[in-house]
């Protein structure tokens, strides 16, 4: 049980994709220009990467080594081209925002790397709890950049306009190089609150131990 | 020999499950994606053309007219043997309202497609959309915004459609500002002459 958390979990926070690992940083770039593409982007590649995951972890046994790398991608093709579909059909708008995209869920690192480092060896309900986290660590991430871009380079949130009418928004935040500077910022940020986590955990160490 | 034998298949079988799969989600998923298109397009003429209920396609030829036969067509190059495809709206009555064509111009990101309406009686714009474009948000992607686009309504072919004449330009989107303006007066004209004739 404690497995099922600690997997579930370092996906969240420990190792993040988006702000520790740095992996899948193509569509964190270059969707985030609005809460609701983070958002998009975001629960597409986590129904894509527990699906693939599952799959993967299923059929570990069955796939020869040699040829691994080829049957994940086509595992992981197979279920971004039917999220694209079913995109295209029910959700246009959001298609047509996301665009490109969608097909390169393919080739995002966080997919193939949990499914090579992960899915490949764990056992399936593992590889369950460790994709849901991973997802929605990224999630998070994504929906995070994506409104404070939102937010400070077109005043707005999930769409609605929220800024005073004063309000003259930052608009290189919305441009590529903006997404850099999110980024930036929310790593230091993050690095901040990691150092002063581990010094309360040290100074809590040396109490016990004095 | 054995191992081989086994990659072989099992990437086989697993491509050929896949394929299978996705026919199956493109065939299901086909038709929807093919109505939200039709309707999307639907969409837009009716909201260039004020009044109209219902539209119908015509197909016409930018020069010549519908009454072109076939043997001046085939000597024409592929890219013009295309049909302009007109969009005649119609009132509740079913009287003809004006037409929409689609105009497109290259932007900063790509090929902007935009539905553009023209009043019957004046033959002057009624209104414009843009369709689909892959300008940078926030700057070209203003060209969707009301206030670009309805500095065209009430133009015709007899004023300039031109930026900083009588059409104002999005602050930081030159590019794109130009591309919609310069795709609808190119079009404009042609587009009304076919129509005409089309109707005639």
């Amino acid at each position: 049980m404690s497995k099922i958390i600690k997997d579930f979990i370092r996906g969240l926070w420990e190792e993040h994709p988006t702000f520790r690992i740095m992996i899948g940083m193509c569509p964190t770039l270059a969707v985030t220009t609005s809460a609701i593409n983070g958002l998009g982007m975001a629960v597409a590649t986590t129904f894509v990467l527990i699906c693939s995951s599952v799959l993967i972890s299923i059929l570990k046994k069955v796939i020869p080594g040699g040829v691994r790398i080829p049957a994940y991608v086509i595992v992981i093709a197979t279920f971004v081209t039917t999220v694209d579909y079913i995109m295209q059909a029910y959700t246009p708008d959001l298609h047509a925002a996301l665009g490109v995209f969608i097909p390169l869920i393919v080739v995002n690192c966080i997919i193939l790397g949990r499914a090579e480092a992960y899915a490949s060896k764990m056992p399936v309900y593992l590889s369950a709890f460790d994709a849901l986290g991973m997802g929605l660590g990224f999630t998070w991430g994504l929906t995070l950049i994506g409104s404070i871009r939102e937010l400070l380079g077109s005043g707005s949130i999930f769409g609605m306009t929220i800024a005073p009418a004063g309000f003259t928004p930052i608009k290189i935040l919305t441009s590529p190089p903006g997404a850099f500077i999110t980024l930036g910022v929310l790593l230091a940020l993050m690095n901040i609150v990691n150092d002063k986590l581990a010094k309360r955990a040290e100074a809590r160490q040396q109490e016990t131990a004095n | 020999m054995k191992e081989s034998a086994r990659m072989i298949i099992v990437l086989t079988v697993i491509a050929m499950v896949s394929g299978f799969i996705l026919g199956q989600v493109y065939n299901l998923t086909y038709p929807i994606i093919q109505r939200n298109r039709a309707q999307a397009l639907a969409g837009s003429i009716l909201a260039v053309l004020p009044g109209a209920v219902d539209f119908k396609v015509i197909e016409a030829w930018p020069i010549g007219g519908l009454e072109d036969d076939a043997a001046s067509l085939k000597n024409r190059p592929d890219s013009e043997t295309d049909p302009l495809m007109l969009y005649q709206g119609l009132d509740a009555s079913g009287n003809p309202v004006g037409f929409a064509f689609v105009a497109e111009g290259v932007g900063y990101g790509g090929i902007i497609k935009v539905m553009v309406g023209v009043k019957q009686s004046n033959e002057t714009i009624s209104g414009v959309e843009v369709l689909e474009h892959t300008e940078t948000p926030n700057l070209g992607s203003r060209i969707e915004e009301p206030g670009f686009r309805n500095q065209f309504v009430g133009k015709g072919t007899a004023d300039p459609i031109a930026l900083g004449q009588d059409i104002d330009k999005i602050s930081g989107a030159t590019v794109s500002s130009r591309a919609v303006t310069e795709a609808i007066r190119r079009d404009l004209g042609s587009a009304l002459q076919a129509y005409k004739e089309a109707i005639k």
